[in-house]
């Protein structure tokens, strides 16, 4: 051990209350910025927990196809509908408010398209089996009503700036065990012959002309005078036959000539037909009590992009993720598995199919998340939705394109809601924002002020123990020990000091941590979430792309290895800057110093 | 005066001033000194309080600078050298004893020796050998793990001449030496100091007692800043 390192050791142990002042000065400073510090990146990890569902899915922009927005009817043709928070702030393009126009035909194409969709859905017990019969079906409607085709995805991949594009299917399942109603009426239908009488309006001038010349056609005599006509048959031929025109009322004419000659409207007055006969079969006022319904979310993921999608590999927390050809594997949510007592390797039978459970997800707080994640084909073919996805997560290229890129997405399907991280983030409001706003407002200054009245502290007393130390530095100078020496040996000292202050910071920090930990506050965060959250919109039936949710967290305070590093760094500095200061005092002094009777 | 080069003086001091400037005037601590003092001299330097001894002390100790005039030592002019070279010359060649003994109170006997050792970059353990060798020669063998806080006078005094010397100096400078000790303890030191010229090593002695003084093999008695009188003892 040097010598410089030797006497600094004997004066840290032998001057302890300078010592443990000064470095309980650095401790303080850097304890109050490894609490800001952790602080702050507790709220970001809040925050980015509540902010961002769209990250944990590993996606820049998520591509929805949901209920059309007026699909209750209220918008008429040609409407502007707004849509999105009213509380909105922000002046990003995402976050104002989206204006959709309906045009004619938009409305009714959703409505028709709805109807489409939803034909494949069962609602008539009578197809489960005979009355008495029990039975258990799983219901499956996509979770905002419509969804695209398949080669929306090819589209959407193929376009500038998009990395990669993943599908995804939510479905709103509802369980139903019950007995198949006995209460089936028959009712015969048809076989009426239904007769109808019409008043009909008179003949116009043009029809009566009409109905004129087609007599004369024929060759009656037709005399008009003013508002009267006289119709005569024709004379005799030469051979004393009577003229062959037609009969009825005027005897020389033709059978059936004066009929021909009437407008097609008084032709067809009578119209007469039969129903067809048909007999129809319908289960009346089904007997609920009998019948139980639990219903679930059902999430379709593609299983050769375990990285992407509405639930990823990363978020398995036991087992693992949905094998790529796998139609038989299904994930659980640990929450939804824990309430019906399932984990990996339990089986579970939909619609007369058994899945094995293969893992347990832990899905983001919002977002996406779904309780039971079958692979996409496995779900379409559960559902009876070949080929239809209602939800694409696109990764963009570069993340500053993202806006560009929903921009375009945006064109390109127009009927799709295209929601980003940046816009969901922007939309929150509540104590955890108004804290983080405070803390990225106002930690970072604060966090300033700290360090600098603890470096302020530290340089203080290193330059008093150097104003206490004038004769001993003097003398060092006059037995021969240059400036450099000198300087090496203060800020040797004060470099043990701040250790000694990072040590005590670093545990203060911690234990300041650990406390607001325990502590535990709450903060609440109104989050926007997107339509893919199959149970939110279960739960409020929303068709709007944007729904809000409130999510109540408790803030932790994180301490990585960095922020442990920080404090080390923050105290040397902290020590470097003091002995600094005090080592140019102390190498300025003059070695005559140690000849003065300094008293 | 003019002093002529003599080869085989220590120092050399030719018409040496130091002028400190204040607010009410220019204050000559020492003017016009000239001096020659021999290798292995024992010399003691005595006068009134501001007499110039102190002032003297610290211009061939090389802790300040003439304002005019020459100091020598061996030959070398210490005008000339700068303040690296003026630290080099006090660690290998002069050895400073003052009058509160000024050692370092967090550091033992043998760290406050070793403590002139520093600079030279010789290993802990030669710092160790040499510095408990020079404390055995001052009779504090058995001392060398006390703070000073736990020695006596005499004793630090001792410690504060084995760090003086440990680094084999021509000249030993001791301000006062014995300004803090009691008769017996002053003899001891005095005996000491008077034992290095032996070992050629010049020693020159602040006093303000006559009887420190007398035990000096010359005496040079200054006044305003002058040499009143310089006499072989």
């Amino acid at each position: 051990m040097g010598f410089v390192a030797s006497y600094a050791g004997s004066e840290l142990k032998r001057r302890k209350g300078r010592a443990l002042v000064t470095a309980l000065g650095l401790a303080s400073g850097v304890a109050l910025v490894l609490s800001i510090v952790g602080t702050s990146a507790g709220l970001a990890d809040a925050q980015d927990r509540a902010l961002t569902p769209l990250s944990s899915v590993g996606t820049d922009i998520l591509v929805t196809r949901g209920q059309a927005d007026d699909a209750t009817g209220t918008a008429t043709e040609g409407a502007v509908v707004e849509t999105g928070p009213s509380n909105s702030s922000s002046t990003d393009d995402n976050a104002a408010p989206r204006v959709r126009r309906f045009g004619p035909g938009g409305f009714g194409n959703d409505a028709d398209e709805f109807a489409e969709e939803t034909k494949a859905v069962t609602t008539d017990l009578s197809k489960l089996g005979n009355p008495g019969d029990k039975f258990t079906h799983d219901f499956f409607v996509a979770s905002a009503g419509l969804t695209f085709d398949e080669e929306v995805l090819t589209r959407l991949a193929k376009m500038n700036g998009v990395e990669d594009a993943i599908a995804g299917l939510t479905m709103v399942a509802t369980h139903q065990t019950g007995t198949v109603p006995a209460i089936v009426a028959e009712i015969q239908t048809g076989g009426e012959t239904v007769e109808q009488t019409q008043q009909i309006a008179p003949q116009t001038d043009a029809e009566r002309a009409a109905t004129q010349q087609c007599l004369q056609d024929k060759g009656a005599i037709v005399n008009s005078d003013g508002g009267n006509t006289e119709i005569q048959a024709p004379p005799p031929d030469a051979n004393g036959n009577p003229p062959r025109v037609g009969g009825g009322g005027f005897g020389q004419l033709r059978q059936g000539a004066f009929e021909e000659c009437l407008p097609e409207r008084f032709r067809q007055q009578i119209a007469r037909f039969t129903v067809p006969q048909r007999t129809l079969q319908q289960a009346l006022n089904p007997p609920q009590t009998d019948i139980t319904s639990t219903t679930y979310t059902a999430g379709g993921v593609d299983p050769t992009n375990p990285d992407s999608g509405l639930v990823t590999a990363s978020q398995v927390t036991k087992g693992r993720f949905i094998a790529a050809k796998a139609t038989d594997e299904i994930l659980v949510a640990v929450p939804y598995a824990s309430e019906h007592d399932l984990d990996v390797g339990s089986e579970l039978t939909v619609n007369e199919k058994t899945y094995k459970v293969v893992g347990l997800v832990q899905p983001a707080v919002q977002g996406s998340a779904a309780d039971i994640y079958w692979s996409l084909p496995a779900l379409q073919e559960l559902s009876s939705r070949p080929n239809r996805i209602n939800t694409v997560l696109v990764k963009t290229d570069n993340a500053a394109d993202v806006e560009k890129v929903a921009a375009a997405i945006r064109k390109e399907l127009p009927d799709a809601q295209v929601v980003t991280t940046e816009s969901l983030a922007a939309q929150v409001t509540g104590s955890l924002k108004d804290t983080k706003k405070l803390a990225d407002r106002f930690g970072g200054v604060l966090a300033v002020i700290v360090l600098g009245a603890a470096f302020a502290l530290a340089a203080l007393l290193t330059l008093g123990s150097v104003g206490k130390r004038v004769r001993e530095i003097g003398t060092l100078r006059a037995i021969g020990w240059p400036r450099r020496l000198v300087v090496r040996q203060i800020l040797v000292e004060t470099i043990g000091i701040s250790a000694i202050g990072a040590v005590a910071g670093i545990a203060l920090g911690l234990g300041a941590g650990a406390a607001i930990g325990q502590f535990s506050p709450t903060l609440s965060a109104n989050v926007p979430t997107v339509n893919t959250s199959a149970r939110l919109l279960a739960s409020v039936g929303a068709s709007d792309p944007i729904a809000a949710a409130t999510n109540t967290l408790h803030l932790t305070v994180p301490v990585d290895a960095a922020t442990i590093a920080l404090g080390v760094v923050l105290a040397l500095l902290g020590g470097v800057l003091a002995g600094s200061i005090g080592a140019w005092r102390a190498s300025r002094l003059q070695p005559a110093v140690a000849l003065r009777d300094l008293g | 005066m003019t002093v002529t080069a003599d080869a085989t003086a220590r120092y050399l001091l030719d018409n040496v001033s130091r002028i400190y400037k204040t607010g009410g005037g220019d204050v000559r601590a020492v003017d016009g000194i000239d001096l020659t003092i021999a290798p292995g001299e024992f010399i003691a330097i005595e006068g009134p309080s501001g007499s110039g001894k102190s002032t003297l002390l610290q211009l061939i100790g090389g802790l300040e600078q003439a304002s005019s005039g020459r100091v020598e030592l061996d030959g070398q002019e210490l005008g000339t050298l700068g303040d690296s070279e003026l630290t080099d010359l006090r660690n290998q060649a002069i050895g400073f004893v003052f009058q509160h003994f000024n050692l370092i109170p967090t550091l033992t006997a043998l760290d406050n020796v070793s403590a002139a050792l520093a600079p030279r970059g010789v290993s802990r353990e030669e710092r160790r050998t040499r510095s408990t060798a020079m404390l055995q020669r001052m009779g504090l063998g058995d001392r060398v793990d006390h703070l000073p806080s736990r020695l006596s006078g005499g004793e630090q005094q001792r410690v504060a001449i084995a760090r003086a010397l440990v680094n084999r100096p021509k000249v030993l400078l001791a301000d006062e030496p014995t300004g803090n000790l009691d008769s017996a303890t002053t003899d001891e030191v005095v005996e000491v100091l008077g034992s290095l010229t032996e070992d050629d090593v010049t020693v020159v002695l602040i006093t303000h007692a006559t009887e420190v003084a007398e035990r000096a093999h010359r005496r040079v008695s200054l006044r305003d800043g002058k040499v009143a009188s310089d006499s072989a003892n």
